[in-house]
């Protein structure tokens, strides 16, 4: 008998810990692209909702490559480059036009960028499933009865070491103060001599790129379709404002409560169903920004009159 | 030697003209002062000269013209604009907004060199150098727009109503400052006042717009003397 | 907003006497219209007008009040399943139906205003996102009762004998009635003091409580009442449709909505019926010009509209209008 019930915790402790390392998982690829998002928010104060139809373009891209026999992890970097290029011209074209105008209008832009991009893979590459390479080894370890997986080590890996790049780019160099600066006050940086369009150009471009990172991550898990990131956007927004929009480190910890909340509704309250389910992240988001409007990891700054 | 030369400026917003026509320099190491109303044009003339307002006329920084160029390849070239409302960056530091103004120079060892500079002119900063810009006073961030500027290394630095919104004794210590800054770095300086008293005692030159059109220049000595000015501006 | 409307043509040629004349031919247009019109044109201009109703009140909470509300499609599937759960299984007639979508969208759009007061901006839009991509899973969850993914059918409004209409034609007349009750209604609602209190809370919440304006207080009423006018125009497009289903409410209703607003003019009553017809219309017309691309012709529109009339068809005739008239003082 005392094994039985030693037995019984035993595996219900390992199936927690499983489920906590899924939402870890699905954690990290909310964060990336919500990483993207706050990059964007960050030097260009703009919350660009096609963000994540963006990453699925390129993800599309890197698919083709791929078709055309170039390995799966040169034909990222590719991509990454040319998605930086495709974001610096439409902020270029059709974001810098609108840019001081008001919010509504800005949003209006992006949804429509949103439908844009959309279409687009659709028309180019059809609707229907395609499985793209993956770049992570399929390779399993296991922890006790846990199976932790090189593609959560992984993810884990790609998201600090892009966290950090941006913590050191943004705090520590001369060209991330400059975009700061310019997030913060168009006027005051171009009188120090910031060339201001160009500073938008780069927030756009980088998060582009970063994007198309993202977009690597989900295609790894997913079958790559273009209505892939359309769940991961709402879930990518919700770990950028549970962080609180203004810090890395923000998005990712969001990323992970996000990640973790539906992994552990689908686990231990299967009462829902499966549609409800879905909606326990989503209630969170709620309840934190009811409770705390500014995100976890936000500061109110007091505005001096 | 003029260091800014302006001639016939013409600027405005929109259909809305405001300057009609003015005329004023800067010599070398000097300070000249833009006495005006509310509304006559001041704020505008200096947006002209740093580019942020489309104008009409000549504006020659060393002889180049630089009127038609983007604000910040006039930034670049030697023009430092301390703004009204003091425009600092409010969610860097104190250091961090001092830094970024040195953000076009490529002398390390110079810019650190500066950087000391500002503290010293500035203690307050010092005390508060890695506190958000936005938690400053007003006379703070007013020291710190002009300690941004000066990293600048500027050919000549504007100052928009620097007493503006400052108590008295906040604002004699920030105009002793710029005497310093002007007798010991010989910086060029056309500061925009309401706040006549002050700056007349700073400056070397004078003028007096009025409606989009300069009514009255000279020595700043004789200006300061001169009736109708001490009835309009100087309170008398 | 309507003031404008007034200003613009009031303080132009037309006499009491001619914007008289111009309703009312208006009116015979409008009651004459299925009468002479093709019967599928007919069920098409219900749905617009449907649609109308509902973007009055995206209207009132976007345009007016500054909120940015993703969450509309929630509304209008709200006023549509509860028309549609009380005709089938409450026997409730179908005028009915709607004041009965009226009352619930309202209390349930009050309640959900309340996170509005303490959020501004994207924040804001994105607990409507949260509002509007619970609605599908909401409905199939319960789907005992709404009949889940697949929806359910429902009966249309017949016409009396006496009347020798047909079917579009009743359907028309009874939607056009709501309609025009809720223009009046949305109307009356923003002329005055309390469209110039919303404006106020727009462009100054700040400077607006400090005068007394209860901001609050404006907030909540709107959002009850801008979800009130989206649950009329579900409830409303029942009549025409026939018909209830997660997938007719997805978030791409939402965006549409606010496009549309967009599009027909932010603050304005007039634009609200110029979003009826791009809701109705544009989706065609734009998989008419490619069928693959029709998205990215619908994201072209709205880039476009916001590059060269950033107020709106209806905002941007105002401003044009205004414009001309002052030329004309000087």
């Amino acid at each position: 008998m005392m094994v039985c019930v030693l037995h019984t915790w035993e595996t219900e402790m390992d199936y927690l810990l499983q489920q906590l390392l899924n939402g870890v998982t699905i954690g990290a690829v909310y964060a990336s692209l919500g990483l993207a998002l706050v990059l964007i928010y960050r030097t260009t104060n703009i919350a660009n909702f096609a963000q994540g139809e963006m990453a699925t373009f390129s993800a599309f891209l890197t698919w083709q490559l791929t078709q055309w026999g170039v390995p799966i992890v040169l034909s990222i970097l590719i991509v990454i480059v040319i998605s930086a290029i495709i974001g610096a011209v439409v902020y270029a074209i059709l974001v810098r036009p609108v840019q001081y105008k008001d919010e509504m209008t800005i949003i209006i832009v992006t949804l429509g960028l949103f439908l844009a991009f959309n279409s687009t893979t659709g028309a180019i590459w059809g609707y229907m499933q395609k499985t793209s390479p993956t770049p992570f080894p399929d390779v399993v370890w296991m922890m006790g009865n846990v199976r932790v997986s090189a593609e959560l080590v992984s993810f884990i890996l790609v998201l600090v070491a892009i966290s950090f790049g941006l913590f050191l780019l943004f705090q520590k160099t001369r060209l991330g103060n400059a975009l700061r600066a310019a997030a913060s006050n168009a006027q005051s940086a171009q009188l120090v001599g910031i060339p201001y369009t160009k500073m938008m150009i780069l927030g756009w471009g980088m998060a582009a790129g970063l994007g198309a990172v993202s977009g690597a991550l989900v295609s790894s898990r997913l079958s790559l379709d273009p209505n892939m990131m359309a769940d991961v956007i709402i879930y990518g927004f919700a770990s950028a404002v549970i962080g609180g929009m203004s810090s890395y480190v923000g998005v990712v910890v969001g990323g992970l409560i996000v990640g973790v909340s539906k992994s552990m509704t689908i686990a231990f309250l299967p009462a829902l169903g499966a549609d409800l389910q879905i909606m326990v992240p989503l209630v969170l988001i709620v309840a934190v920004l009811i409770v705390k409007p500014e995100g976890l990891f936000g500061k109110t700054v007091a505005a001096r009159v | 030697m003029k260091v800014l030369d302006v001639k016939n400026l013409e600027a405005g917003y929109g259909r809305i003209k405001v300057l009609h026509g003015i005329s004023l320099s800067v010599d070398e190491g000097a300070v000249s002062v833009l006495l005006g109303a509310n509304g006559a044009g001041k704020t505008t003339t200096l947006r002209a000269i740093s580019g942020l307002v489309k104008s009409k006329g000549n504006i020659l920084l060393d002889g180049k013209e630089m009127s038609g160029m983007r604000a910040d390849v006039i930034a670049r070239s030697g023009v430092a604009h301390a703004a009204e409302g003091r425009g600092t960056f409010t969610d860097l530091t104190v250091e961090e907004n001092l830094r970024v103004g040195a953000f076009r120079r490529t002398d390390k060892k110079e810019i650190a060199l500066d950087m000391e500079q500002m503290y010293e002119l500035f203690p307050r900063l010092l005390e508060r150098r890695h506190q958000k810009a936005g938690n400053l006073s007003g006379g703070e961030q007013q020291m710190l727009a002009v300690g941004r500027a000066l990293m600048l290394r500027p050919r000549v630095l504007l100052l928009d109503e620097p007493s503006l919104g400052l108590a008295p004794v906040i604002v004699n210590g920030l105009f002793a400052t710029l005497s310093r800054i002007n007798k010991e770095l010989g910086t060029t300086m056309l500061i925009v006042e309401q706040n006549a008293n002050l700056a007349l005692e700073i400056a070397t030159y004078a003028y007096v717009l009025e409606s989009g059109k300069i009514s009255l220049e000279g020595p700043a000595q004789e200006i300061a003397a001169h009736d109708g000015v001490r009835a309009a501006y100087l309170g008398d | 907003m309507n003031a404008n409307v007034n200003m613009a043509l009031g303080n132009s040629r037309w006499t009491p006497a001619m914007k008289g004349v111009a309703w009312l031919a208006a009116a015979i247009v409008l009651i004459g219209l299925p009468l002479v019109v093709p019967g599928y044109l007919t069920f098409q201009l219900s749905g617009v007008m449907a649609y109308a109703v509902a973007a009055i009140g995206l209207n009132l909470i976007t345009g007016y009040v500054g909120l940015i509300s993703l969450g509309h499609n929630a509304f209008f599937a709200l006023g549509a399943y509860t028309a549609a759960l009380s005709i089938v299984y409450f026997n409730v007639h179908y005028i009915t139906s709607v004041f009965l979508a009226a009352i619930v969208s309202f209390v349930v759009g009050y309640l959900a205003g309340f996170p509005a007061q303490r959020l501004r901006g994207l924040y804001l839009a994105l607990i409507t996102l949260v509002l509007a991509v619970s609605v599908a899973p909401v409905i199939k969850h319960f789907k005992d009762v709404t009949g889940g993914m697949p929806g359910m059918v429902l009966e249309r409004p017949t016409p009396p004998e006496w009347t020798g209409l047909t079917r579009d034609a009743w359907i028309y007349y009874m939607v056009l009635m709501f309609a025009v009750i809720c223009f009046y209604l949305a109307k009356n609602f923003v002329a005055g003091s309390t469209g110039r209190a919303l404006t106020a809370i727009r462009l100054a919440p700040l400077a607006a409580s400090s005068m007394g304006v209860n901001v609050n207080g404006y907030k909540v009423l709107i959002f009850g009442l801008g979800s009130m006018m989206a649950g009329i125009g579900g409830a409303l497009f029942n009549f025409s449709l026939g018909f209830v289903g997660p997938d007719s409410y997805t978030l791409m209703l939402s965006v549409s909505f606010l496009a549309a607003v967009v599009v027909g003019g932010i603050g304005t009553i007039w634009g609200a019926l110029i979003a009826g017809m791009f809701l109705q219309f544009i989706p065609t017309y734009a998989s008419e010009i490619s069928e693959a691309l029709a998205g990215a012709v619908y994201g072209g529109i709205l880039i476009a509209c916001m590059f060269f009339m950033p107020k709106g068809i209806a905002g941007t005739w105002i401003e044009r209008r205004q414009q001309r008239l002052k030329a004309k003082d000087e």
